[in-house]
């Protein structure tokens, strides 16, 4: 059976770099996508992922296992990420999201192909200019999976407060979607 | 832009597609409902719902090529953090101690001066006053 995340916890607080090593396969993933959705920059997404489980790594001492699982814990490191991501992007430039390139999906014709790739074009665009917070609502739900009740929890805001930033943030980029089919 | 645009229930149809997302299957039933009888009646409905849920598979997309690399960056994160000394309960208090044990001294310092004249403030006061004379220009 699989170790939940506070018996991993409580080895790591002991030194034990094997629990550490599976609590970084468990949270990496989701954390980089999260975290490269906020900054737009795989570069530094990675630095701040890092950060991140090293800020694990060192509080793991004074960890209090709150009988959760997994949900407490992943909450614990989606929020430093996510506020170490929304710090980092209101200290720098508005940087749009990088178009890294993407692998073509075989069971889409000629046709969807392209349709897929500006999509993409549109939505990086239209991410790249939503504010910080809204980024890390799009992130924590689209990447992270996250309920509105999680989410918020994640950033420490209210239900209310953090479904408005999802709102905000979906509407600019449906209505991205629309504009550029308008035009 | 049509007429629909400004009425109630399309925007009602928005503001509900903004909060709950492309998928109308987790919607709440009583909403999904309404969108649906919205969906059956206006193209511009529709158009919008599309723009959503091509949106919301743009972004489910892009998240999928995000996971080369991921052994380095795991390997790095552990270097790191394990390079990285952790804050013990000692050490998160040795600041504390250290400044208990300033205070201590000080006090110590302190209450080995001589004692005071005995000469409280109003009296040093009167008697500056009385020497620059100022008594008499009040």
């Amino acid at each position: 059976m699989e170790d939940g995340d506070d018996e991993l916890i409580v080895r790591v607080a002991r030194g034990d770099g094997a629990a550490f090593a599976r609590l970084v396969g468990r949270y990496r993933a989701r954390l980089l996508a999260m975290t490269t959705r906020i900054v737009g920059n795989r570069a530094v997404a990675e630095e701040i992922v890092q950060e991140a489980f090293t800020r694990a790594w060192i509080n793991a001492p004074r960890w209090k296992p709150q009988g959760g699982g997994r949900a407490n814990f992943g909450g614990w490191l989606a929020r430093v990420a996510t506020n170490l991501a929304i710090d980092h992007t209101r200290r720098a430039r508005s940087v749009p999201l990088e178009d890294a390139a993407e692998p073509v999906d075989p069971t889409l014709s000629a046709d969807q192909a392209l349709i897929a790739a500006e999509d993409r074009r549109r939505l990086a665009r239209a991410l790249g200019e939503l504010p910080p917070r809204q980024k890390a609502a799009i992130a924590l739900t689209y990447d992270q999976g996250l309920s509105n009740a999680a989410s918020a929890e994640v950033m420490e805001i209210s239900v209310g407060a953090f479904e408005l930033l999802l709102v905000r943030a979906r509407r600019a980029l449906r209505e991205a979607m629309m504009e550029d089919k308008a035009s | 832009m049509t007429p629909e645009f400004y009425e109630p229930e399309f925007q009602e149809f928005l503001d509900r597609l903004d909060l709950y997302g492309g998928r109308l299957e987790t919607w709440p039933i009583e909403a999904r409902a309404s969108a649906e009888a919205m969906l059956e009646k206006s193209p511009e409905a529709r158009a919008q719902l599309d723009a959503m849920r091509r949106a919301e598979a743009a972004l489910l997309r892009s998240q999928a090529v995000r996971s080369e690399g991921l052994d380095d960056l795991a390997a790095r994160a552990m270097r790191v953090a394990q390079d990285r000394p952790r804050e013990t309960e000692m050490r998160r208090r040795l600041p504390w101690a250290v400044a208990g044990v300033v205070a201590l001294m000080a006090g110590l310092y302190v209450g080995q001066l001589p004692a005071s004249t005995g000469e409280g403030p109003t009296e040093i006061v009167t008697a500056a006053l009385d020497q620059s004379g100022a008594h008499d220009v009040w």
